[in-house]
């Protein structure tokens, strides 16, 4: 099942990934150069919209299999996604009890978009994909960050 | 009336092709398919919430009569066999229930891709898949680990069939119109009757499986406490097949099976619930050992709760890095030059040529899906300058298709679904179009 996380070729899914994310960003770009207003609110927006299509590329790269992107999909469709803006909110309420292994797995389902309702052992399994393509979103974005600030 | 009953599961089947999938969800708290013991032969398969009381008589019964005709009439291959609630199932069931219950079973069993640990316990893992498709919307790769004998394996000397993997549920039903044919004349000859005997066990262990299955499905608590109450009746069923086949009697030993054969180790409990519970004990240990390598220092943790905790935290410093790194890119964003993206793509695939290769980055691909999309979001708010970042954006899209056509998303993402991509794109640009119109 890693193995199947990982699509035993992890190349392809993250070059579909970086490519999504970079077409998003191009697509950002175009839209911002043109009024290119150097506001924090401004940044604050630009920065909702790049996180946007993180997740939307993470999404795509990821598939329909998956129920996280599956919802992280709709939920763009809709124009209304709750995960990124829900980071912030979860950032200032980092406080949680966590009893047991129930509660864990309540707040693991709160942090899985899409996740609600799965049991565990399929919450695992999409917590494992997850996190495979988080990581490699986080590498994209820090690639990219890095070789923009050089 | 076992041809009857034949005919009216075909129907059932055929006509619960669709909807069960929901049913079974939602009848799945339910639980306790297998009530008690009917005394009329098929018709009165008591799915009360109840249950538990069980034996392996109730399932010989029930195969008797279901498998009487041995009838190689068997429900439609559909995939989508659906898993009848027992409510839906008033009568007439208890055969056409099992066979349901096995096909739905089957369907999903052969979908299971191997896991090792399951490979080591079992002759040969299947999947779930589709009870999990049907009921749970989970991913079709989740796998679920039934346990039970492979009915079509020992049917098959029986019925003279072989069974592919995607038949389990032809074999399934098979086995059990195989054996119950031979119930009755369960005899003391080796191969058959011994695989007849058993079959029905297996077939019943199955069945609880499958009941197990959505036990799962609902959560631990409810599973642990429904647990206990269908222990009861299965536990004979179990260990009678357990010690017929520990015991080696069961000369015909399917060498392989459809589904993961769980056997009840030494000194184990060889109720079916316990052996599914096992099961899906070890599933999950081993789903957590996957995300113990996946999150960086969690090496030395043992525990399901600490690891959960390793694993949340790590979840959410990934998601604050996505949201960080977002920030930092929309600051940084102004300086991107039309040509460093190119430059991007190059860094970025590095290791990966053959995209590139493939597209060389010709200036004058249009992609014919999404310029339509792209030209009617871009053209009304932004004029088209930039010949470098149209290309660059026309061969990104050009790579992706590229890349979808035969990446290994190829084979997961149908048209449908690259269709949506593009309208994802097209809608984040809709999005980002909105917001800029709103905000400014």
């Amino acid at each position: 099942m890693h193995r199947e996380a990982l699509a035993g070729n992890p190349n392809p899914s993250r070059h579909l990934q970086a490519l999504h994310f970079l077409g998003a960003l191009a697509r950002i770009n175009k839209l911002r150069a043109r009024k290119s207003p150097p506001s924090r609110r401004a940044t604050a927006l630009g920065g909702r919209r790049i996180t946007r299509a993180a997740y939307a590329a993470m999404a795509v790269a990821a598939g329909p299999r998956r129920a996280w992107s599956r919802a992280i999909l709709l939920g763009l469709r809709r124009n209304s996604i709750a995960k990124p803006f829900l980071i912030k909110k979860r950032i200032l309420k980092p406080h949680r009890e966590l009893r047991d292994v129930g509660s864990r797995a309540e707040e693991l389902r709160r942090l899985l978009p899409g996740a609600r309702r799965m049991e565990f052992g399929s919450l695992l399994d999409e917590t494992l994909n997850y996190i495979h393509h988080l990581t490699a979103q986080v590498g994209i974005m820090q690639k990219i960050a890095d070789s923009l600030c050089k | 009336m076992d041809s009857s009953q034949k005919d009216k599961g075909d129907d059932r089947l055929s006509y619960h092709g669709s909807d069960i999938h929901g049913d079974w969800r939602f009848s799945s708290p339910q639980m306790s398919f297998f009530g008690p013991p009917p005394v009329t032969e098929g018709d009165q398969m008591c799915y009360s919430s109840s249950s538990s009381a069980m034996a392996a008589p109730f399932g010989r019964r029930l195969w008797e009569t279901a498998a009487n005709s041995q009838s190689p009439v068997l429900p439609p291959p559909a995939l989508d066999m659906p898993w009848n609630p027992p409510a839906a199932m008033p009568d007439g069931g208890g055969a056409l229930f099992s066979r349901n219950g096995a096909g739905i079973f089957l369907h999903g069993l052969s979908q299971f891709p191997a896991d090792p640990p399951f490979v080591e316990r079992a002759s040969r893992p299947s999947s779930f898949n589709g009870f999990a498709a049907g009921g749970m919307g989970s991913p079709s790769s989740g796998p679920r680990v039934v346990i039970s004998g492979a009915h079509s394996q020992r049917s098959n000397p029986t019925s003279g069939r072989a069974p592919p993997k995607n038949d389990d549920r032809h074999d399934h039903e098979l086995g059990a119109g195989g054996h119950q044919e031979e119930n009755p004349s369960s005899g003391t000859t080796a191969g058959d009757p011994s695989s007849a005997g058993l079959l029905p066990k297996k077939r019943k262990r199955g069945n609880q499986e499958v009941v197990l299955e959505p036990e799962q499905t609902t959560g631990d608590a409810q599973r642990s406490v429904e647990a206990p109450k269908e222990n009861h009746g299965n536990k004979m069923v179990d260990e009678r097949k357990n010690s017929s086949s520990e015991h080696g009697k069961d000369s015909a030993e399917p060498p392989k099976e459809d589904y993961v054969h769980v056997r009840a180790r030494r000194g184990q409990a060889t109720n079916s619930h316990s052996l599914a519970e096992r099961v899906r004990r070890e599933k999950i240990s081993e789903r957590m050992k996957f995300l113990q390598d996946l999150v960086p220092g969690c090496s030395k943790v043992t525990g399901k709760a600490v690891m959960l905790d390793e694993i949340i935290n790590y979840v959410q410093s990934l998601q604050r890095q996505v949201e960080f790194l977002s920030m930092k890119l929309a600051t940084v964003n102004p300086h991107l030059d039309f040509n460093i993206e190119g430059l991007f793509l190059k860094e970025i695939l590095q290791s990966h040529s053959v995209p590139m290769s493939s597209i060389g980055f010709p200036p004058q691909i249009a992609p014919p899906q999404l310029h339509p999309g792209q030209s009617s979001l871009v053209q009304p708010g932004i004029p088209r300058t930039g010949n470098p970042s149209d290309a660059l954006r026309r061969a990104v899209n050009a790579q992706l298709a590229a890349v979808t056509t035969y990446g290994e998303s190829a084979n997961q993402i149908p048209s449908a679904w690259a269709e949506e991509l593009h309208n994802i794109q097209v809608g984040a640009q809709d999005f980002h179009g909105s917001h800029l119109k709103a905000e400014r």
